[in-house]
Protein backbone atom coordinates (compact mmCIF):
# COMPACT_ATOMS: atom_id res chain seq x y z
CA UNK A 1 0.00 0.00 0.00
CA UNK A 2 1.38 3.66 -0.52
CA UNK A 3 2.36 5.90 2.22
CA UNK A 4 -1.18 7.67 0.91
CA UNK A 5 -3.92 5.10 2.23
CA UNK A 6 -2.18 4.66 5.88
CA UNK A 7 -2.00 8.40 6.70
CA UNK A 8 -4.16 9.09 9.18
CA UNK A 9 -4.85 12.58 9.62
CA UNK A 10 -8.39 12.92 9.96
CA UNK A 11 -9.03 16.08 11.87
CA UNK A 12 -6.55 18.75 12.04
CA UNK A 13 -7.65 21.22 14.52
CA UNK A 14 -6.75 25.10 14.11
CA UNK A 15 -5.62 26.67 16.96
CA UNK A 16 -4.60 30.18 17.37
CA UNK A 17 -1.32 30.70 18.89
CA UNK A 18 -2.88 33.85 20.71
CA UNK A 19 -5.55 32.45 22.23
CA UNK A 20 -3.99 31.12 25.65
CA UNK A 21 -6.62 29.27 26.89
CA UNK A 22 -7.72 27.41 23.30
CA UNK A 23 -3.56 26.42 23.19
CA UNK A 24 -3.76 24.73 26.55
CA UNK A 25 -7.28 23.23 26.16
CA UNK A 26 -6.46 22.08 22.36
CA UNK A 27 -4.87 18.54 23.50
CA UNK A 28 -8.22 17.19 25.21
CA UNK A 29 -10.39 17.78 21.98
CA UNK A 30 -8.59 14.19 20.65
CA UNK A 31 -7.37 15.60 17.10
CA UNK A 32 -5.14 13.80 15.00
CA UNK A 33 -3.14 17.01 14.67
CA UNK A 34 -3.11 19.97 15.88
CA UNK A 35 -1.63 23.48 14.13
CA UNK A 36 -0.80 26.30 15.87
CA UNK A 37 -1.98 29.40 14.19
CA UNK A 38 0.52 31.99 14.37
CA UNK A 39 0.17 35.85 13.39
CA UNK A 40 2.27 37.90 11.42
CA UNK A 41 2.38 40.26 14.19
CA UNK A 42 2.94 37.60 17.28
CA UNK A 43 5.01 38.91 19.91
CA UNK A 44 5.99 36.13 21.95
CA UNK A 45 7.55 34.11 19.49
CA UNK A 46 9.69 32.17 21.48
CA UNK A 47 7.06 30.15 23.81
CA UNK A 48 5.88 28.96 20.16
CA UNK A 49 8.19 26.02 21.49
CA UNK A 50 6.33 25.32 25.24
CA UNK A 51 3.18 25.66 22.96
CA UNK A 52 4.10 22.92 20.63
CA UNK A 53 4.74 20.59 23.64
CA UNK A 54 1.95 21.75 25.49
CA UNK A 55 -0.53 20.75 22.21
CA UNK A 56 1.26 17.21 21.90
CA UNK A 57 -0.02 16.44 25.27
CA UNK A 58 -3.05 13.95 23.66
CA UNK A 59 -0.60 12.63 20.76
CA UNK A 60 -1.72 15.10 18.32
CA UNK A 61 0.54 15.37 15.45
CA UNK A 62 1.75 19.42 15.70
CA UNK A 63 1.89 21.67 12.96
CA UNK A 64 2.62 25.52 12.64
CA UNK A 65 0.49 27.80 10.27
CA UNK A 66 2.94 30.59 8.99
CA UNK A 67 2.82 33.75 7.00
CA UNK A 68 3.83 34.74 4.05
CA UNK A 69 4.86 37.96 5.22
CA UNK A 70 7.21 36.72 8.29
CA UNK A 71 7.84 33.49 6.78
CA UNK A 72 11.67 33.40 7.88
CA UNK A 73 10.69 34.65 11.61
CA UNK A 74 7.56 31.84 11.55
CA UNK A 75 9.89 29.56 10.48
CA UNK A 76 12.39 29.88 13.51
CA UNK A 77 9.88 30.10 15.94
CA UNK A 78 8.12 26.81 15.00
CA UNK A 79 10.50 24.60 14.06
CA UNK A 80 11.56 22.46 16.95
CA UNK A 81 12.01 19.05 17.97
CA UNK A 82 8.26 17.33 18.23
CA UNK A 83 6.78 19.92 14.85
CA UNK A 84 5.43 17.63 12.82
CA UNK A 85 5.40 20.27 9.96
CA UNK A 86 4.57 23.51 8.36
CA UNK A 87 1.45 24.74 6.98
CA UNK A 88 1.73 27.16 4.40
CA UNK A 89 -1.00 29.77 3.79
CA UNK A 90 -2.01 30.90 0.16
CA UNK A 91 0.35 28.55 -1.81
CA UNK A 92 0.41 30.49 -5.01
CA UNK A 93 3.78 28.62 -6.72
CA UNK A 94 6.10 26.14 -6.73
CA UNK A 95 9.02 28.65 -6.35
CA UNK A 96 7.51 29.72 -3.30
CA UNK A 97 7.39 26.00 -1.92
CA UNK A 98 10.48 25.46 -2.85
CA UNK A 99 12.13 27.90 -0.84
CA UNK A 100 10.11 26.81 2.40
CA UNK A 101 11.61 23.52 1.86
CA UNK A 102 15.14 24.97 1.86
CA UNK A 103 14.58 27.36 5.04
CA UNK A 104 12.69 24.51 6.31
CA UNK A 105 15.98 22.13 5.59
CA UNK A 106 18.37 24.81 7.47
CA UNK A 107 16.56 24.59 10.39
CA UNK A 108 16.50 20.97 10.54
CA UNK A 109 20.47 21.02 10.28
CA UNK A 110 20.40 23.22 12.92
CA UNK A 111 18.32 22.07 14.97
CA UNK A 112 18.73 18.65 15.43
CA UNK A 113 15.97 17.64 13.79
CA UNK A 114 16.28 14.17 11.06
CA UNK A 115 16.55 15.89 7.61
CA UNK A 116 13.65 15.93 5.60
CA UNK A 117 11.38 14.59 7.96
CA UNK A 118 9.29 18.08 8.72
CA UNK A 119 5.85 17.87 6.23
CA UNK A 120 4.40 20.43 4.76
CA UNK A 121 0.59 21.06 4.59
CA UNK A 122 -0.33 23.13 1.49
CA UNK A 123 -3.25 25.98 1.70
CA UNK A 124 -4.89 27.28 -1.67
CA UNK A 125 -6.48 30.19 -1.53
CA UNK A 126 -6.37 31.72 -4.34
CA UNK A 127 -7.29 31.08 -8.51
CA UNK A 128 -3.35 31.40 -8.88
CA UNK A 129 -3.27 28.75 -6.91
CA UNK A 130 -6.12 26.31 -7.11
CA UNK A 131 -4.77 26.57 -11.60
CA UNK A 132 -1.35 25.71 -10.49
CA UNK A 133 -2.05 22.98 -7.81
CA UNK A 134 0.28 20.54 -10.07
CA UNK A 135 3.78 22.50 -9.90
CA UNK A 136 2.75 23.55 -6.19
CA UNK A 137 2.50 20.54 -4.84
CA UNK A 138 5.23 18.37 -6.46
CA UNK A 139 7.56 21.22 -5.80
CA UNK A 140 8.62 19.61 -2.22
CA UNK A 141 8.88 15.99 -1.02
CA UNK A 142 7.38 17.84 2.57
CA UNK A 143 3.81 17.92 1.21
CA UNK A 144 2.12 15.39 2.46
CA UNK A 145 -1.33 16.92 2.30
CA UNK A 146 -3.03 19.72 0.56
CA UNK A 147 -6.46 21.60 0.94
CA UNK A 148 -8.27 24.36 -0.53
CA UNK A 149 -9.41 26.77 1.65
CA UNK A 150 -12.50 27.96 0.40
CA UNK A 151 -13.20 30.73 2.26
CA UNK A 152 -10.38 32.39 0.81
CA UNK A 153 -11.31 31.48 -2.52
CA UNK A 154 -14.36 33.03 -2.30
CA UNK A 155 -12.66 36.32 -1.20
CA UNK A 156 -9.92 36.02 -3.83
CA UNK A 157 -13.09 35.83 -6.46
CA UNK A 158 -14.96 38.86 -4.62
CA UNK A 159 -18.30 36.16 -3.99
CA UNK A 160 -20.49 35.68 -1.44
CA UNK A 161 -21.85 32.09 -2.19
CA UNK A 162 -25.24 30.96 -1.93
CA UNK A 163 -25.57 27.86 -0.11
CA UNK A 164 -27.51 25.90 -2.59
CA UNK A 165 -25.01 26.75 -5.70
CA UNK A 166 -21.58 25.16 -4.83
CA UNK A 167 -19.38 27.36 -6.70
CA UNK A 168 -16.42 25.25 -6.03
CA UNK A 169 -17.19 21.57 -7.17
CA UNK A 170 -14.33 22.20 -9.81
CA UNK A 171 -12.10 23.63 -7.16
CA UNK A 172 -12.47 20.53 -4.98
CA UNK A 173 -12.65 18.45 -7.87
CA UNK A 174 -9.35 19.57 -9.10
CA UNK A 175 -7.89 19.19 -5.99
CA UNK A 176 -9.27 15.95 -5.21
CA UNK A 177 -7.57 14.41 -8.49
CA UNK A 178 -4.77 16.08 -8.80
CA UNK A 179 -3.28 15.56 -4.97
CA UNK A 180 -4.39 11.89 -5.50
CA UNK A 181 -2.60 11.70 -8.80
CA UNK A 182 0.53 13.17 -6.81
CA UNK A 183 0.45 10.93 -4.08
CA UNK A 184 -0.87 13.72 -1.43
CA UNK A 185 -3.39 13.94 0.83
CA UNK A 186 -6.65 16.04 -0.01
CA UNK A 187 -7.77 17.68 2.75
CA UNK A 188 -11.55 19.54 2.78
CA UNK A 189 -14.73 19.72 3.88
CA UNK A 190 -18.11 19.24 2.12
CA UNK A 191 -20.06 22.22 0.28
CA UNK A 192 -21.93 24.51 2.23
CA UNK A 193 -19.83 24.08 5.61
CA UNK A 194 -16.32 23.97 3.59
CA UNK A 195 -17.17 27.57 1.94
CA UNK A 196 -19.22 29.03 5.00
CA UNK A 197 -17.82 26.99 7.88
CA UNK A 198 -19.66 27.27 11.31
CA UNK A 199 -20.47 24.90 14.59
CA UNK A 200 -22.89 22.40 13.72
CA UNK A 201 -24.73 19.74 15.60
CA UNK A 202 -22.02 16.47 15.42
CA UNK A 203 -24.92 14.07 13.40
CA UNK A 204 -24.97 17.11 10.17
CA UNK A 205 -20.60 17.73 10.95
CA UNK A 206 -20.45 13.83 10.56
CA UNK A 207 -22.76 13.69 7.60
CA UNK A 208 -20.77 16.11 5.46
CA UNK A 209 -17.53 14.76 6.55
CA UNK A 210 -18.76 11.59 5.23
CA UNK A 211 -19.75 13.43 1.94
CA UNK A 212 -16.44 14.91 2.44
CA UNK A 213 -14.49 11.10 2.57
CA UNK A 214 -17.01 10.31 -0.25
CA UNK A 215 -15.60 13.22 -2.45
CA UNK A 216 -11.99 12.07 -2.19
CA UNK A 217 -10.89 13.85 0.92
CA UNK A 218 -8.74 12.21 3.45
CA UNK A 219 -9.03 14.69 5.99
CA UNK A 220 -10.95 17.90 7.34
CA UNK A 221 -9.24 20.93 9.22
CA UNK A 222 -11.28 21.46 11.67
CA UNK A 223 -11.85 25.39 12.84
CA UNK A 224 -14.20 24.73 15.52
CA UNK A 225 -12.99 21.57 18.52
CA UNK A 226 -16.63 20.43 18.15
CA UNK A 227 -15.71 19.36 14.32
CA UNK A 228 -13.06 17.20 15.50
CA UNK A 229 -15.09 14.02 16.99
CA UNK A 230 -17.78 13.97 13.78
CA UNK A 231 -14.95 14.25 11.25
CA UNK A 232 -12.68 11.43 13.29
CA UNK A 233 -15.46 9.28 13.14
CA UNK A 234 -16.10 10.11 9.36
CA UNK A 235 -13.02 8.70 8.59
CA UNK A 236 -12.69 5.66 10.43
CA UNK A 237 -14.06 2.62 8.72
CA UNK A 238 -16.85 1.27 10.69
CA UNK A 239 -17.09 -2.00 12.47
CA UNK A 240 -19.90 -3.09 10.15
CA UNK A 241 -17.73 -2.36 6.96
CA UNK A 242 -14.16 -3.64 8.59
CA UNK A 243 -16.44 -6.97 9.28
CA UNK A 244 -17.52 -6.87 5.67
CA UNK A 245 -14.74 -5.96 4.16
CA UNK A 246 -12.96 -9.17 6.02
CA UNK A 247 -15.82 -11.33 4.62
CA UNK A 248 -14.68 -10.01 1.11
CA UNK A 249 -10.97 -11.13 1.64
CA UNK A 250 -11.94 -14.20 3.14
CA UNK A 251 -14.59 -15.37 0.23
CA UNK A 252 -12.30 -14.11 -2.76
CA UNK A 253 -9.34 -16.67 -1.14
CA UNK A 254 -11.63 -19.33 -1.17
CA UNK A 255 -12.77 -18.53 -4.53
CA UNK A 256 -8.93 -17.80 -5.68
CA UNK A 257 -7.69 -20.94 -4.54
CA UNK A 258 -10.99 -22.79 -5.93
CA UNK A 259 -9.66 -21.46 -9.36
CA UNK A 260 -12.01 -18.38 -9.77
CA UNK A 261 -11.64 -14.79 -9.56
CA UNK A 262 -14.95 -13.66 -9.06
CA UNK A 263 -17.17 -14.68 -6.49
CA UNK A 264 -20.32 -14.19 -5.08
CA UNK A 265 -21.19 -12.48 -1.67
CA UNK A 266 -24.38 -11.87 -0.34
CA UNK A 267 -25.57 -10.89 -3.71
CA UNK A 268 -22.50 -8.88 -4.49
CA UNK A 269 -19.92 -10.14 -7.06
CA UNK A 270 -16.38 -10.07 -4.89
CA UNK A 271 -13.43 -9.74 -7.82
CA UNK A 272 -10.21 -8.02 -8.04
CA UNK A 273 -11.11 -4.65 -7.37
CA UNK A 274 -13.29 -5.09 -4.76
CA UNK A 275 -10.32 -7.11 -3.17
CA UNK A 276 -8.00 -4.61 -3.06
CA UNK A 277 -10.51 -2.02 -2.07
CA UNK A 278 -11.11 -4.26 1.14
CA UNK A 279 -7.13 -4.27 1.95
CA UNK A 280 -7.38 -0.38 1.93
CA UNK A 281 -10.11 -0.44 3.70
CA UNK A 282 -9.13 -2.97 6.09
CA UNK A 283 -5.73 -1.26 6.42
CA UNK A 284 -6.95 2.30 7.12
CA UNK A 285 -9.04 0.57 10.13
CA UNK A 286 -5.78 -0.89 11.45
CA UNK A 287 -4.00 2.35 11.12
CA UNK A 288 -6.49 4.16 12.83
CA UNK A 289 -7.24 2.05 15.74
CA UNK A 290 -3.52 2.02 15.98
CA UNK A 291 -3.79 5.93 16.05
CA UNK A 292 -6.70 6.20 18.54
CA UNK A 293 -4.82 3.61 20.99
CA UNK A 294 -1.71 6.35 20.69
CA UNK A 295 -3.71 9.35 21.42
CA UNK A 296 -5.37 7.30 24.62
CA UNK A 297 -2.34 6.02 25.95
CA UNK A 298 -0.92 9.55 25.53
CA UNK A 299 -4.21 11.63 27.06
CA UNK A 300 -4.43 8.66 29.78
CA UNK A 301 -0.62 9.75 31.23
CA UNK A 302 -1.54 13.46 30.88
CA UNK A 303 -4.93 13.36 32.65
CA UNK A 304 -3.49 11.57 35.60
CA UNK A 305 -0.61 14.20 36.45
CA UNK B 1 -11.01 48.63 -18.69
CA UNK B 2 -11.70 48.20 -14.74
CA UNK B 3 -12.88 52.00 -15.04
CA UNK B 4 -16.09 51.39 -17.28
CA UNK B 5 -18.91 49.42 -15.85
CA UNK B 6 -19.75 46.22 -17.77
CA UNK B 7 -22.52 44.22 -16.21
CA UNK B 8 -24.44 44.00 -19.67
CA UNK B 9 -23.08 43.36 -22.69
CA UNK B 10 -26.16 43.40 -25.40
CA UNK B 11 -25.63 41.76 -28.62
CA UNK B 12 -27.18 43.12 -31.34
CA UNK B 13 -27.22 42.14 -35.08
CA UNK B 14 -25.63 44.29 -37.74
CA UNK B 15 -28.47 42.99 -40.56
CA UNK B 16 -31.19 44.63 -37.95
CA UNK B 17 -30.66 48.24 -37.98
CA UNK B 18 -33.81 48.31 -35.40
CA UNK B 19 -32.03 45.93 -33.00
CA UNK B 20 -29.20 48.64 -33.03
CA UNK B 21 -31.43 51.32 -32.37
CA UNK B 22 -33.15 49.62 -28.94
CA UNK B 23 -29.79 48.86 -28.02
CA UNK B 24 -28.26 51.80 -28.25
CA UNK B 25 -31.27 53.30 -25.71
CA UNK B 26 -31.34 50.28 -23.51
CA UNK B 27 -29.11 51.15 -20.51
CA UNK B 28 -26.66 48.70 -21.62
CA UNK B 29 -23.18 49.23 -20.27
CA UNK B 30 -21.56 47.70 -23.92
CA UNK B 31 -23.82 47.38 -26.86
CA UNK B 32 -21.91 44.78 -29.04
CA UNK B 33 -22.33 45.23 -32.74
CA UNK B 34 -22.39 41.62 -34.04
CA UNK B 35 -21.09 41.19 -38.06
CA UNK B 36 -21.00 37.54 -38.26
CA UNK B 37 -22.88 35.22 -35.39
CA UNK B 38 -26.42 36.32 -36.10
CA UNK B 39 -26.19 37.69 -39.56
CA UNK B 40 -26.79 36.13 -42.43
CA UNK B 41 -23.95 35.61 -45.20
CA UNK B 42 -25.32 37.35 -48.00
CA UNK B 43 -25.76 40.30 -45.15
CA UNK B 44 -22.19 40.37 -44.27
CA UNK B 45 -20.97 43.10 -46.74
CA UNK B 46 -23.89 45.44 -45.73
CA UNK B 47 -23.18 45.05 -42.07
CA UNK B 48 -19.44 45.67 -42.58
CA UNK B 49 -20.06 48.65 -44.84
CA UNK B 50 -22.72 50.43 -41.80
CA UNK B 51 -20.98 49.52 -39.18
CA UNK B 52 -18.61 53.08 -38.57
CA UNK B 53 -21.32 55.06 -38.85
CA UNK B 54 -23.67 52.48 -36.30
CA UNK B 55 -20.57 52.47 -34.03
CA UNK B 56 -20.78 56.43 -33.60
CA UNK B 57 -24.30 56.62 -32.97
CA UNK B 58 -24.48 53.54 -30.70
CA UNK B 59 -21.41 55.38 -29.02
CA UNK B 60 -23.31 59.11 -28.74
CA UNK B 61 -26.15 57.32 -26.89
CA UNK B 62 -23.35 56.53 -24.14
CA UNK B 63 -22.71 52.82 -24.30
CA UNK B 64 -19.56 51.80 -25.21
CA UNK B 65 -19.51 49.62 -28.14
CA UNK B 66 -17.50 46.34 -29.03
CA UNK B 67 -17.82 44.51 -32.16
CA UNK B 68 -18.51 40.24 -32.21
CA UNK B 69 -16.20 39.10 -34.82
CA UNK B 70 -14.64 35.18 -35.49
CA UNK B 71 -11.14 34.46 -36.01
CA UNK B 72 -11.60 33.38 -39.69
CA UNK B 73 -13.55 36.86 -40.82
CA UNK B 74 -11.54 39.10 -38.05
CA UNK B 75 -9.70 40.56 -41.54
CA UNK B 76 -12.86 41.68 -42.97
CA UNK B 77 -14.66 42.23 -39.83
CA UNK B 78 -11.68 44.37 -38.19
CA UNK B 79 -10.73 46.70 -41.39
CA UNK B 80 -14.43 47.51 -41.53
CA UNK B 81 -15.15 48.53 -37.88
CA UNK B 82 -11.77 49.75 -36.02
CA UNK B 83 -12.01 53.01 -36.05
CA UNK B 84 -12.25 55.93 -33.26
CA UNK B 85 -15.42 55.09 -30.98
CA UNK B 86 -14.80 51.39 -31.15
CA UNK B 87 -13.93 50.40 -27.80
CA UNK B 88 -13.27 46.26 -28.00
CA UNK B 89 -13.90 43.37 -29.77
CA UNK B 90 -15.68 39.88 -28.93
CA UNK B 91 -13.59 37.66 -30.76
CA UNK B 92 -16.13 34.29 -30.53
CA UNK B 93 -14.88 30.73 -31.11
CA UNK B 94 -11.51 31.79 -29.74
CA UNK B 95 -9.33 29.19 -29.63
CA UNK B 96 -5.58 29.12 -29.78
CA UNK B 97 -3.00 31.80 -28.48
CA UNK B 98 -2.01 32.04 -31.53
CA UNK B 99 -5.19 33.12 -33.31
CA UNK B 100 -4.96 36.06 -30.20
CA UNK B 101 -1.58 36.92 -31.27
CA UNK B 102 -2.57 37.66 -35.16
CA UNK B 103 -5.91 39.26 -34.18
CA UNK B 104 -3.87 41.91 -32.06
CA UNK B 105 -1.09 42.29 -35.04
CA UNK B 106 -3.74 43.44 -36.83
CA UNK B 107 -5.12 45.49 -34.13
CA UNK B 108 -1.86 47.05 -34.12
CA UNK B 109 -2.01 48.33 -37.63
CA UNK B 110 -5.37 49.30 -37.99
CA UNK B 111 -4.90 51.75 -34.81
CA UNK B 112 -1.84 52.88 -35.89
CA UNK B 113 -3.51 53.41 -39.77
CA UNK B 114 -6.64 55.17 -38.24
CA UNK B 115 -4.91 57.08 -35.50
CA UNK B 116 -6.73 55.25 -32.17
CA UNK B 117 -3.80 54.92 -29.34
CA UNK B 118 -1.88 51.83 -29.42
CA UNK B 119 -3.79 49.43 -27.59
CA UNK B 120 -6.98 50.89 -27.23
CA UNK B 121 -8.59 47.95 -28.74
CA UNK B 122 -9.84 45.34 -25.76
CA UNK B 123 -10.47 42.05 -26.29
CA UNK B 124 -13.62 39.43 -24.81
CA UNK B 125 -12.51 35.94 -25.48
CA UNK B 126 -15.87 34.19 -26.37
CA UNK B 127 -14.68 30.14 -26.03
CA UNK B 128 -17.17 27.95 -27.73
CA UNK B 129 -15.33 24.81 -28.23
CA UNK B 130 -13.55 22.22 -25.91
CA UNK B 131 -10.64 23.49 -27.16
CA UNK B 132 -10.54 26.63 -26.61
CA UNK B 133 -12.02 25.95 -22.87
CA UNK B 134 -9.32 23.24 -22.40
CA UNK B 135 -6.91 26.16 -23.79
CA UNK B 136 -8.12 28.85 -21.79
CA UNK B 137 -5.61 30.07 -19.94
CA UNK B 138 -3.16 30.09 -22.68
CA UNK B 139 -5.69 32.05 -24.86
CA UNK B 140 -6.15 34.69 -22.12
CA UNK B 141 -2.69 35.60 -21.47
CA UNK B 142 -1.49 35.42 -25.25
CA UNK B 143 -2.84 39.05 -24.98
CA UNK B 144 -2.49 42.04 -22.76
CA UNK B 145 -5.67 43.41 -24.83
CA UNK B 146 -8.01 40.46 -23.40
CA UNK B 147 -10.04 41.76 -20.40
CA UNK B 148 -12.87 39.78 -20.02
CA UNK B 149 -13.84 35.94 -20.79
CA UNK B 150 -17.28 34.44 -21.64
CA UNK B 151 -18.29 31.01 -22.79
CA UNK B 152 -20.21 32.48 -25.53
CA UNK B 153 -23.66 30.45 -26.49
CA UNK B 154 -21.29 27.41 -26.16
CA UNK B 155 -24.64 25.62 -25.11
CA UNK B 156 -25.54 26.25 -28.59
CA UNK B 157 -22.89 25.72 -30.74
CA UNK B 158 -19.91 24.08 -29.21
CA UNK B 159 -18.60 20.99 -30.36
CA UNK B 160 -19.35 18.84 -27.05
CA UNK B 161 -22.97 19.21 -28.42
CA UNK B 162 -25.85 20.12 -26.43
CA UNK B 163 -27.27 17.85 -23.73
CA UNK B 164 -30.00 15.56 -25.18
CA UNK B 165 -31.78 16.09 -21.80
CA UNK B 166 -32.60 19.70 -22.91
CA UNK B 167 -30.16 20.08 -19.54
CA UNK B 168 -26.98 21.80 -19.14
CA UNK B 169 -24.79 19.21 -17.52
CA UNK B 170 -21.27 20.28 -18.21
CA UNK B 171 -22.08 23.70 -18.33
CA UNK B 172 -21.37 23.74 -14.41
CA UNK B 173 -17.96 22.53 -14.75
CA UNK B 174 -17.39 24.44 -17.69
CA UNK B 175 -18.32 28.13 -15.92
CA UNK B 176 -16.59 27.05 -12.74
CA UNK B 177 -13.36 26.53 -14.52
CA UNK B 178 -13.25 29.25 -16.52
CA UNK B 179 -13.90 31.55 -13.46
CA UNK B 180 -11.02 30.16 -11.87
CA UNK B 181 -9.18 30.30 -15.04
CA UNK B 182 -10.18 34.19 -15.73
CA UNK B 183 -8.92 35.37 -12.13
CA UNK B 184 -5.55 33.22 -12.24
CA UNK B 185 -5.35 35.12 -15.75
CA UNK B 186 -6.41 38.54 -14.16
CA UNK B 187 -9.25 39.01 -16.65
CA UNK B 188 -13.31 39.76 -15.80
CA UNK B 189 -15.28 36.39 -16.52
CA UNK B 190 -18.39 37.01 -18.12
CA UNK B 191 -21.68 35.17 -17.92
CA UNK B 192 -24.70 33.95 -16.05
CA UNK B 193 -25.60 30.51 -14.34
CA UNK B 194 -28.68 29.43 -16.83
CA UNK B 195 -31.00 26.72 -16.21
CA UNK B 196 -32.88 24.60 -18.58
CA UNK B 197 -35.26 25.35 -20.51
CA UNK B 198 -33.20 28.53 -21.15
CA UNK B 199 -30.34 28.86 -23.72
CA UNK B 200 -29.24 31.94 -21.86
CA UNK B 201 -29.22 34.72 -24.08
CA UNK B 202 -32.50 35.01 -24.74
CA UNK B 203 -34.21 34.15 -21.33
CA UNK B 204 -37.10 36.44 -19.70
CA UNK B 205 -36.34 39.03 -17.22
CA UNK B 206 -37.34 37.35 -14.67
CA UNK B 207 -35.25 34.43 -15.41
CA UNK B 208 -32.17 36.42 -15.87
CA UNK B 209 -32.32 37.91 -13.02
CA UNK B 210 -32.26 34.04 -11.34
CA UNK B 211 -29.22 33.45 -13.84
CA UNK B 212 -27.48 36.77 -12.89
CA UNK B 213 -27.62 35.79 -8.95
CA UNK B 214 -26.39 32.62 -9.24
CA UNK B 215 -23.88 33.84 -11.84
CA UNK B 216 -23.02 36.43 -9.49
CA UNK B 217 -22.28 34.10 -6.54
CA UNK B 218 -20.40 31.77 -8.75
CA UNK B 219 -17.76 34.29 -9.62
CA UNK B 220 -19.09 36.36 -12.90
CA UNK B 221 -18.88 39.78 -12.99
CA UNK B 222 -21.43 40.77 -16.14
CA UNK B 223 -23.34 38.91 -18.77
CA UNK B 224 -23.91 39.14 -22.06
CA UNK B 225 -27.98 39.33 -23.46
CA UNK B 226 -29.36 39.57 -26.38
CA UNK B 227 -32.47 40.74 -25.92
CA UNK B 228 -33.16 44.78 -24.39
CA UNK B 229 -34.96 43.87 -21.60
CA UNK B 230 -32.64 41.82 -19.99
CA UNK B 231 -30.21 44.37 -19.47
CA UNK B 232 -32.35 45.81 -15.96
CA UNK B 233 -31.87 42.92 -14.42
CA UNK B 234 -28.16 42.38 -15.19
CA UNK B 235 -27.44 45.82 -14.39
CA UNK B 236 -29.19 45.44 -11.24
CA UNK B 237 -27.17 42.17 -10.16
CA UNK B 238 -24.07 42.97 -11.01
CA UNK B 239 -23.76 46.09 -9.55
Amino acid sequence: MSQLSILVRRSNLLVSFNDARAVVAAWEHNADAITLVLDCDAANRSAVKAAITQVAKGGAEVFVRVNKASLQADLEAAVWPGLSGIMLPRAESAAEVSQADARVAALEKQRGIVAGSLQFIIMLESARGVWDIRSIIKASPRVTQVALNEQALAADLDITPLPELDPFDYARGRLAVEATAARVAAVGMAYPLSALPRELPAAALHELATKAKNLGMKGVICPYANWVAPVNAAFTPTPELVEWNRRVREAFAVGVAAGTAAVPLDGKMIDVPVDEWAIVVLAMAEACAARDAQKRAAININKNK
Amino acid sequence: MNNHLSRSWLLAAMSKPEAVATAAQSGADVVVLDLIEFVAETDQPAARQNVRAAIATVQADGPRVFVQTTPTTCDADLRAAVWPGLSGIVLSRAETAQQMQSVCNLLFLLEKERGLGEGAIDIVAALETARGNQDAYDVITASKRVCAVTLGRADLVMDLRPEPSGDLHLMPYLMERLIIVARAAGVTPLGAWWRAPDRGLLSTPENTLQAAKRGRAAGFKGALCLRANQVAPLNSIYA
